[in-house]
């Protein structure tokens, strides 16, 4: 066989290599063994060391585009919250978000039998990304035009006479699911560090090392990076979800990531050698 | 399968075929992709935002500054007209020195902290690898002194560009599993929701 054939493999074939394999887990489930990783168990442990009742403010930042990593987090930050009897005050900065977000919050609200205004207010989507947020920690009515995803009016929901700005005192903790700017550094910036308000982050995972740093200084109490971190989350809950389902195909798509990776340059060594040899 | 799910489902599959090669169902779906967001971008602004703003703050409660401000922000398309698109100049004036005011304002304070978790102890290996690998990209990003010349600079250099290439990679393996999810989600919605031939 001639190993350097494989560094100029067609890469449809890998496609569909890439594809067959993704798929039988999705349908056939492998049970591959997970661990929760310290990242998530202090984003878990945060959330359920709040008392109940405590406000917490989830600003969904994302588009359809990623919303295979992020929606999976947000349902269940959003149920562990509901859990544990918190209420919520969510905010879109991107503006295809408030759609998805509502399709994933209200199901969820509606089986656990918690009631809309009193419980949870969807903020939908307000346009000016940090100084949106940083208006926020000033008069909530005020930046939001004084009314919610669906055009109700702010003072009709008693969580929103309870909670008027986005201070520390009236939120106890700030959850950022980003996929980008706007994001998860303006609530750093803006809130978060300077007002004092435990954070903690769902970013994508190619958004994870950026964070870290965050993470080890204790800026972001707690991370949740993408769809595994997700998956480790459900576990966590004990309410095995869509993450989980999706942890057998996405590690199995690692393995053969990993295999071509391997492939690619064997080929290319072995073509290398080839070369040398013509050439001598 | 509803009709809603098929035209998705449709339009995943003409933006999948871009594996294959480049051809009019990806351009049809990627155009419609551009316009509907552009379009629906817009649809939210102005009804989750710059309507109610109007009816209430403008019309209710009589709070014209607002309505100033948002008349001022207008000027801006001023820049489409030739003879006067000097005067489009002075929102931008307010918008950048406003943006770079409180970007200067509130910017250092997480950093500084950043900085300040490098004064660690060395009492883990952890934190010794944390507080060498930012000391040597820091020293990577000096570009003038002489002694980078010298054996030991070079021999920083090399291992400075060793860890960012690792900081890289760790990125670029996030990146692929990210990608998996995003693949892996559209998978689900074409077998699950779309077609109900998976749990």
């Amino acid at each position: 066989m001639k190993w350097s054939r494989l560094s100029s493999l067609d890469v449809r074939w890998i496609y569909v290599v890439f594809l067959v394999v993704l798929v039988i887990p999705m349908f056939r489930p492998l049970g591959l063994p997970m661990s929760i990783t310290p990242e998530v168990r202090d984003y878990a442990n945060t959330i359920e060391s709040l008392p109940p009742g405590s406000v917490v403010w989830i600003g969904a930042d994302y588009s359809p585009g990623s919303a295979a990593e992020n929606n999976p987090q947000l349902a269940a930050t959003f149920r562990h919250c509901m859990m544990k009897g918190h209420k919520v005050i969510i905010l879109e900065l991107w503006e295809q978000a408030p759609d998805i977000v509502r399709s994933i919050v209200d199901p969820i609200a509606r089986e656990m039998g918690k009631v809309y205004g009193v419980d949870y207010v969807n903020l939908g989507y307000k346009p000016g990304g940090g100084v949106a947020v940083l208006a926020m920690t000033r008069d909530i009515k005020t930046a939001s035009a004084g009314v919610d995803i669906s055009g109700t009016k702010l003072e009709n929901f008693p969580l929103m006479q309870q909670v008027t700005a986005l201070q520390k005192g009236q939120v106890q903790l700030v959850i950022s699911i980003n996929t980008g700017s706007p994001g998860y550094a303006d609530y750093l910036n803006y809130v978060t560090d300077p007002l004092g308000i435990p954070f903690l982050s769902c970013p994508t995972a190619g958004m994870l090392t950026g964070q870290m740093p965050f993470y080890r200084s204790k800026q972001i109490r707690g991370l949740l990076p993408g769809l595994a971190g997700a998956a480790q989350y459900e576990i966590w809950l004990k309410q095995p979800g869509d993450a989980c389902r999706q942890m057998d195909a996405q590690s199995l798509g690692h393995l053969i990531v990993l295999l071509f990776v391997a492939l690619g340059n064997i080929g290319y060594f072995a073509s290398r050698k080839e070369k040398g040899g013509a050439s001598k | 399968m509803n009709a809603q799910n098929t035209i998705a489902a449709v339009l995943t599959l003409c933006i999948l075929t871009i594996i294959w090669k480049e051809n009019p169902a990806f351009r049809i779906a990627e155009h419609l992709m551009v316009g509907f967001a552009a379009a629906h971008s817009m649809v939210r602004a102005i009804d989750n935002y710059i309507r109610p703003t109007l009816k209430t703050d403008v019309a209710h409660e009589g709070d014209y500054i607002a309505l100033a401000f948002m008349l001022f922000g207008a000027v801006m398309y001023f820049r489409h007209m030739p003879r006067l698109s000097w005067i489009a100049r002075y929102p931008m004036c307010w918008f950048v020195g406003y943006g770079v005011g409180y970007t200067l304002a509130y910017g250092p304070r997480p950093f500084i902290k950043q900085i300040t978790d490098t004064f660690i102890p060395f009492n883990s290996v952890n934190n010794v690898i944390y507080f060498t690998v930012t000391l040597i990209t820091i020293v990577y990003f000096f570009f003038t002194p002489r002694w980078r010349d010298s054996s030991l600079g070079k021999q920083i250099d090399r291992w400075a560009r060793r860890v960012m290439m690792m900081g890289f990679g760790a990125t670029f393996g996030n990146v692929v599993q990210g990608r998996i999810s995003l693949l892996l989600g559209r998978l689900q919605f074409l077998f699950r929701d779309w077609l109900g031939v998976m749990k």
